[in-house]
């Protein structure tokens, strides 16, 4: 979500204004009438990876964040500590997660095995494309996956 | 919403470095902000002083000018400068 826009300069050098210190600025923050800030509602999205056995989050919204685990389990509550650290409550998190690559679809019984190693978390359709399981363990790069 | 100058960009960048305006642009959008007040400036006129901390860590106060004078609450501000508070 890109709320920061870009304008043009109004003119004024602002190489050339004075900074305040830490300390005047602590002091005009004392002298300040006190605000409670309301914000209008808002969401950061967290997109999760799968690569080579690691499930990766990080997030377009929130610089320099990124969270590993070796399930997607253990990697959405390392998200969720990391993040309840940073965020005000009040913001919502929306996760996106891997999506199945196409090409491991199955739409018919006897389509032969999946190879699981190099899979992003991964959905197996079965003949009758209804039943879905998600495989989302670290295990899985280990297995392979009929399927039915 | 918080309007960024690229000149602020530049100088927050420069001067005020692990800082960068768009880590306070995250911080005083998404974070949680520790206080906040109006600071009635004779120079500068009329400024919000947010104090807050960016996902890396970095505590701040933040100048933010209200982008229309004539409603100051109207929550759209321009940032004027930020800066982070010294290691110790």
């Amino acid at each position: 979500m890109g709320i920061m826009s870009v304008v043009t300069d109004m003119g004024r050098n602002v190489e050339d204004e004075p900074e305040p210190t830490w300390d005047e600025a602590v002091a005009a923050l004392k002298a300040a009438t006190p605000v409670e800030v309301v914000r209008s509602p808002r969401e950061v999205t967290v997109v999760y990876r799968y690569t080579d056995g690691i499930f990766t989050a990080t997030s377009p919204d929130v610089r320099g964040f990124r969270t590993t685990g070796r399930s997607l389990h253990e990697t959405r509550s390392l998200v969720q500590q990391d993040l309840s650290q940073f965020l005000d409550p009040a913001v919502k998190v929306l996760e996106r997660f891997p999506v199945p690559d196409r090409e491991i679809r199955t739409s018919a019984a006897g389509c032969g095995w999946l190879k699981a190693a190099s899979l992003p978390g991964m959905i197996v359709l079965s003949s009758s494309g209804t039943a879905r399981t998600f495989v989302s363990s670290a295990r899985a790069s280990l297995r392979r996956v009929r399927a039915s | 919403m918080l309007i960024v100058d690229e000149s602020i960009e530049a100088k927050i960048r420069d001067k005020h470095f692990p800082l960068t305006a768009e880590d306070v642009r995250q911080a005083v959008v998404y974070g949680r902000v520790i206080s906040a007040g109006w600071d009635d400036n004779d120079e500068h006129g009329l400024r919000l002083v947010v104090r807050a901390t960016t996902y890396a860590g970095v505590e701040f106060i933040a100048y933010l000018m209200p982008a229309n004078e004539g409603d100051p609450e109207e929550g759209t501000f321009v940032l004027k400068t930020a800066i982070p508070k010294p290691s110790t």
